[in-house]
């Protein structure tokens, strides 16, 4: 269990740019369990003092009255059945208050389900009892963002990159911070680290375009987008901030075809969309799993029908289905990528 | 120890500091008990949950704003074959209060009421009412302001659907008011399914189902022929895709003189119909950057406020959308034909992403001379009370106070939280500034006193047109003074399910008389009017209320 935090660190590699889905979508009901994980408000969890895990070595292993639990909600974790490390993590929590570890996946957990207001509060009590932590807390400050606290969000970006100034991700989501504040200079100055130091950053790349676009910097935006572009071929947004500029430079033809392959792009999307965050809180759900696999065939994206038919194939077999195995095992005997 | 400070001092500013509210909750004072209904409290279908409808009109022109309210049904009565709830009349009083109007006011309840517009439909200056259902539209004529004649049999207005918002405009400059109906989807009890039973989930929870899922139906073009008859011309609308259409606004957006229309709809790009020469609309939202979120996704569009902000003659438009999205703040771009998307910069979109936004509008809250706006808002599924939906069924009201380039968020009025829909603005009170009248689904009419330390006083400008209906909707109101221009279109349509004064409000600093009033008649045509002269038009001061009425060709 040593290390446990780098290995997380790697799994956490989340966007910042997570949003809420923006209305319900026809599925089926949760499984229980997710509903009874859902249910639970994490103010209810006991409290340690102040500083109570200041002197917590995070390389010092994971406190055996609560090992089990904490692996069970990593196995759940890296299956992204994140209801599970909820269900798994409160009662360790129960059980050895604010241990910091757990409130760092619980926080984390919270945060892709996109229970942001329940990441703050988890992650706010994680600095509180542990402050020597807050260079691994940058989700705090994406989900401060997320509901719309920018200032606060940015105070917080601020104490995480002068922890860890190499974390590119945390300085990403200051420079969205920056731009929400109004501070556009600011937030390209950020940026422009970023992609130095990563120039495989395609949401840094459209965030620039972004604001060069708002900026009325037309050419400097379309040399960004297109690099944004190219990272990110199959995200809608790039399409859409492209064929914008293309059409104020008058270039309506060449903006008319990106236009097209941004409406493409986004039907697909607002298929993908809902079905990806219904299965944030319903991840074994099959009949999900099998429309997503089907909605990423018919867009073509055969990398991520492929993955999501694995994961599929898990639940299956999780559930000893076998028709839905035989399926799987149909599409995966069809796969070029085999 | 600097770089631990900065962002301390920046989370110590991120706390909100108390303020005291510019607006006060009157109506226990002034419009006592007037509730509304739409449908369950625990909302199971769409149908429940968008509200009424709300209208400010001088009905009887005795000089005070009147109220009209559109309430709903429920799925009972409408299972048992029963009307609707009325709609109602409250005529205002002296000092902004209402009574309930007699007789000769009262409209009989019918389908299940969901907005409301004005216009003098017939040219006899007298404003009518026009009112959207689920269920056929109805038309009321409005008698010498002596009372209500219904005359939907007559109007040739669409018989059944889901109308939401309405707008009346005169799109071929005949002189008669033509109209724009809003749609928002097929909805039938018995083939819908309620919450729980139809597998729409929100956040993990069971909702009712819809927009998503269910058919979305495309908006209607009727031509006025002056009478009180509509002849359908939705031919005249070019192509686009049938969207959930909720909220409506007239507009110039190109500066022709024609009368566009913009349309808020529904997890569906918001419709710009740009009117064309020969009396057609071509739908051009994406071509003007109106269409989508910044970020090119598509919201979910409820209410819309549009108002020129900086005097360019260009209007800003402003959308309320679903929670986790934040109100979008559409701003005219350098380039002409363009617009960006600036909620962040201008300081909307944080405040406004845990709410879901309705109705909204600007205003000069404080007549200091910059536009200010309100936004109603109030969650669809009361679910939204449940842990880790990162927002709430009940919401605070925001009022959004130009600050700088920007506006600074305040509550609208002490921060209490209402389910809130529907809002039109209007001076209840006659004291120049604008008071707010907001519906409370599931609950009560609250009218809002504007109490903001006012910087300036009142200019308001009241219409007469020699031709068709006398407000002279499609009008550009321009006041100069010095080297600042600010202008206003005259307009009844209030941007969701509401119809709003057709007079216009700017801010006169202190004892300012240097001052000049353009107004651009509808169809051709120019007045002037300037201050302390009155070369033209009717002035008349009431404390910081200058009211100048300016008659076309006078």
């Amino acid at each position: 269990m040593r290390c446990w935090f780098f290995a997380l660190m790697i799994a956490l590699s989340c966007t910042v740019s997570a949003s809420l889905p923006a209305r319900q979508t026809p599925a089926l009901e949760p499984g229980l369990q997710a509903r009874i994980a859902l249910a639970q408000s994490m103010e209810q969890l006991p409290q340690a003092g102040q500083g109570a895990w200041k002197d917590w070595d995070e390389e010092a292993g994971i406190d055996e009255r609560v090992q089990a639990q904490y692996l069970e909600a990593l196995k759940a974790w890296r299956q992204e059945d994140y209801p599970a490390v909820v269900l798994a993590l409160v009662p360790a929590l129960k059980t050895v208050p604010d241990y910091p570890a757990c409130l760092h996946l619980l926080g984390h957990a919270q945060f892709r389900m996109r229970r942001h207001e329940q990441c703050v509060l988890l992650l706010q009590r994680l600095l509180r009892v542990a402050p020597q932590l807050v260079g691994r807390t940058r989700h705090l400050g994406h989900s401060l963002g997320q509901l719309g606290r920018t200032a606060e969000a940015l105070a917080h970006y601020d104490l995480v990159l002068a922890a860890e100034p190499g974390d590119l991700q945390a300085r990403r989501g200051r420079a969205v911070a920056h731009w929400r504040a109004g501070h556009a200079e600011r937030a390209l100055a950020d940026l422009s680290k970023v992609v130095q130091s990563d120039p495989e950053q395609g949401q840094a790349w459209l965030l620039r375009a972004t604001i060069w676009y708002d900026m009325e910097e037309l050419e400097k935006a379309r040399v960004a987008v297109g690099r944004a572009r190219n990272l990110r071929p199959r995200d809608p947004e790039p399409a859409f901030l492209l064929a914008r500029i293309l059409l104020e430079l008058g270039e309506k033809e060449k903006a008319r075809t990106m236009e097209q392959i941004f409406k493409t792009l986004e039907l697909e999307r607002s298929v993908l969309r809902p079905l990806e965050g219904q299965l944030l809180i319903d991840p074994w759900n099959l009949d999900l799993l099998t429309r997503l696999v089907r909605a990423h065939q018919r867009s073509g994206d055969r990398p991520a029908a492929r993955g999501v038919l694995s994961r599929l194939g898990r639940a299956a077999k999780r559930v000893g289905n076998k028709q839905v195995l035989a399926w799987v095992a149909e599409q995966q005997e069809q796969s070029p990528f085999r | 120890m600097t770089a631990l400070l900065v962002p301390l001092l920046l989370l110590l500013l991120a706390q909100p500091a108390q303020q005291e509210p510019w607006f006060s909750d009157v109506t226990d004072e002034v419009l006592p008990g007037v509730h509304v209904t739409c449908g369950s409290v625990t909302k199971d279908w769409i149908l429940e949950v968008n509200g009424g409808g709300l209208a400010l009109v001088d009905l009887d022109r005795d000089g005070r704003l009147d109220l009209v309210v559109v309430d709903g049904s429920t799925r009972e009565r409408v299972l048992e074959g029963k009307k609707g709830l009325p709609p109602r009349v409250f005529l205002g009083r002296a000092g902004g209060s209402f009574e309930a109007a007699g007789e000769a006011w009262s409209m009989d309840g019918e389908g299940w009421g969901t907005g409301c517009a004005v216009g003098d439909v017939d040219g006899d200056g007298w404003s009518d009412l026009l009112l959207t259902q689920w269920g056929r539209v109805r038309l009321f004529h409005n008698s010498g302001g002596q009372g209500l004649e219904e005359w939907t049999g007559r109007a040739g207005l669409p018989v059944e659907g889901w109308h939401t918002s309405a707008a009346f405009l005169d799109f071929d400059s005949d002189g008669i008011l033509d109209l724009f109906l809003v749609r928002y989807l097929d909805f039938d009890f018995g083939e819908q399914k309620p919450r729980g039973e139809a597998g729409a989930t929100w956040r993990g929870q069971s909702v009712m189902a819809g927009p998503e899922g269910l058919e979305p139906r495309a908006d209607l073009l009727l031509r006025g022929l002056g009478d009180g008859r509509f002849e359908d011309c939705t031919g005249r609308l070019g192509p686009a895709s049938a969207a959930f259409g909720l909220g409506a606004v007239t507009l110039d957006v190109n500066q022709d003189g024609r009368m566009d229309l913009y349309v808020s709809n529904d997890s569906h790009p918001n419709h710009l119909w740009v009117a064309q020469e020969d009396g057609g609309f071509l739908e051009q939202a994406f071509a003007w950057g109106l269409g989508y979120g910044a970020n090119g996704r598509e919201q979910a569009g409820m209410g819309i406020a549009c108002a020129d902000l900086d005097g360019n003659r260009r209007p800003a438009l402003l959308v309320t959308n679903f929670s986790g999205e934040p109100n979008a703040l559409y701003l005219p771009a350098r380039r002409p034909g363009t617009y960006r998307e600036k909620s962040s910069r201008a300081g909307i979109a944080g405040p406004s992403l845990t709410s879901l936004g309705w109705g909204a509008g600007f205003l000069d809250a404080n007549l200091d001379g910059a536009l200010d706006a309100f936004v109603l808002n109030g969650h669809v599924y009361p679910e939204a009370d449940g842990a880790g939906s990162d927002t709430s069924y009940a919401q605070a009201d925001h009022l959004y106070v130009a600050q700088g380039e920007g506006f600074g968020v305040r509550p609208l009025t002490n921060g209490k939280r209402f389910v809130s829909r529907a809002g039109v603005l209007g001076d209840l009170d006659g004291d120049g500034d604008q008071d707010l009248v907001v519906l409370t689904l599931d609950g009560g009419v609250r009218v809002l006193r504007n109490i903001a330390p006012g910087v300036g006083r009142a200019l308001v400008v009241q219409l007469v047109a020699r031709r068709g209906d006398r407000d002279a909707p499609g009008a550009r109101v321009e006041l100069t003074i010095g080297k600042q221009r600010s202008t206003r279109l005259v307009s009844t349509c209030a941007g969701f399910q509401a119809a709003r004064p057709a007079e216009v409000h700017f801010a006169l600093p202190g004892s300012e008389k240097d001052w000049t009033l353009e107004v651009f008649w509808p169809g051709g045509g120019r007045s002037v009017v300037r201050g302390g002269k009155d070369s033209e038009g009717d002035a008349s001061q009431n404390g910081s209320r200058l009211l100048v009425r300016v008659e076309q060709g006078s």
